[in-house]
């Protein structure tokens, strides 16, 4: 395929923009940042949140704890190191390795991931927040693991262009691996935008 | 959803109109070329780092297709390699790298940036964006970094050679580092495979 300049430019430009959202804070500002500066009514936004809300075991969440209790007698202090409210009773107990699950642990995870899912009442809130910047938009919500639903919706969807949020590194990811993973694997160009430190933790 | 369309003619580039009461239309989306959107989105400060590769290029090419307006200011910057620079006096033994030679790479260098940024200006004019031309020296990663913090961008785009995981841990990755470490947003262009940049920009 040949890409070839034409006079066409993006003043003109009808874009398809997938913006992934979920319940952090650094989501919102992705949003608000795409609607302020980047997205024009001529554009079609597509609001994707991906529940990832199946019972998690100690093996296969997000946040990395899984992968960390899978190390055999990994003491808990380095657990909790990496997550302060994981519960522990801090004198240096073992988290379960492979031969056993640590139902502690999965309580922490599962209850938190609770908490902080989007709620229909959220997802209609963004979506009242683009209409009112006369920006036609439709929310979907899928089920399954963020990194690899993003590009397969983006891929469906045949969309132009990705905007995702990335969580501070701190908390539950490393390095924000979802949207180090939709850089990599995305079929269109990603726009990343990081919250301002003024947010804290998000 | 209906949105206000007006005719061509009537918004030029460069402006930002704003503030202006919608005109409901009854007509479905009509391929209109231009329109006067109410609340348009407001200029941005872009910086587009370039180099020689097809990849910035691409980016380039995308984002004033894509994303840059002529309203947005735009920064095109090059970073170039760094001089060697050793210090070794004439009498230790050892490599130095004479004034000549040091002179002879930094015209090489000047020479790079100039074409890089030239080819880059075209494109750029192509699509009535006036861009703002920088040079910069030292490793690629902090520069732009550095760049984009000093200019104050709102906007950072980036092309990306799309290494797969080992690649990416031994070659390090340009557009990675500054997606971490620029606080403002990041466009990553990553070029297709399948894509071929065709340069009418001598036509």
């Amino acid at each position: 395929m040949v890409w070839e300049m034409d006079e066409k430019g993006a003043s003109n430009s009808k874009r398809k923009v997938l913006v992934a959202v979920d319940h952090s804070a650094g989501s919102q500002y992705a949003l608000n940042w795409a609607l302020e500066k980047l997205i024009t009514p001529r554009d079609q936004v597509i609001l994707l949140h991906v529940r990832d809300d199946e019972p998690k075991s100690s093996f296969d969440d997000e946040s990395g704890i899984g992968e960390l209790s899978a190390i055999p007698y990994l003491p808990r202090f380095i657990l909790q190191c990496w997550r302060p409210e994981f519960p522990g009773d801090g004198a240096g107990g073992f988290a379960g390795g492979p031969l056993g699950r640590n139902l502690e642990l999965e309580q922490a995870v599962s209850s938190d991931s609770e908490i902080e899912s989007l709620t229909p009442q959220d997802i209609d809130k963004m979506v009242a927040q683009c209409l009112d910047k006369q920006i036609r938009a439709e929310a979907l919500t899928v089920q399954g693991d963020p990194r690899e639903r993003i590009v397969e919706e983006a891929i469906r969807r045949d969309v132009d262009l990705l905007v995702i949020g990335s969580r501070s590194p701190m908390k539950r990811t490393l390095i924000g691996s979802v949207s180090d993973y939709c850089m990599q694997q995305s079929p269109c160009p990603v726009v990343v935008v990081k919250p301002p430190v003024q947010l804290g933790q998000v | 959803m209906e949105r206000g369309e007006a005719d061509v003619n009537s918004r030029g580039g460069g402006e930002g109109e704003r503030g202006g009461v919608s005109s409901p239309t009854g007509t479905t989306a009509a391929p209109s070329r231009e329109e006067t959107a109410v609340n348009d989105r407001k200029p941005m400060n872009v910086v587009v780092a370039v180099d020689q590769g097809e990849e910035s290029m691409y980016a380039l090419l995308w984002a004033l297709d894509f994303v840059v307006e002529p309203k947005d200011r735009v920064h095109l910057l090059h970073v170039q390699a760094p001089s060697p620079f050793f210090a070794t006096p004439q009498q230790v033994p050892g490599y130095y790298i004479s004034a000549e030679v040091s002179e002879a790479l930094r015209r090489q260098e000047e020479e790079i940036s100039r074409g890089v940024l030239s080819k880059a200006k075209t494109m750029c004019e192509k699509k009535n964006v006036q861009p703002i031309k920088e040079v910069t020296m030292g490793d690629a990663r902090e520069c732009i970094v550095d760049a984009v913090a000093q200019l104050k961008a709102n906007l950072l785009v980036i092309g990306s050679h799309g290494y797969g995981a080992l690649k990416r841990a031994f070659l390090g990755s340009v557009s990675d580092y500054c997606v971490h470490h620029c606080k403002c947003p990041v466009l990553v262009v990553r070029l297709p495979k399948d894509r071929v940049v065709v340069d009418n920009s001598e036509g």
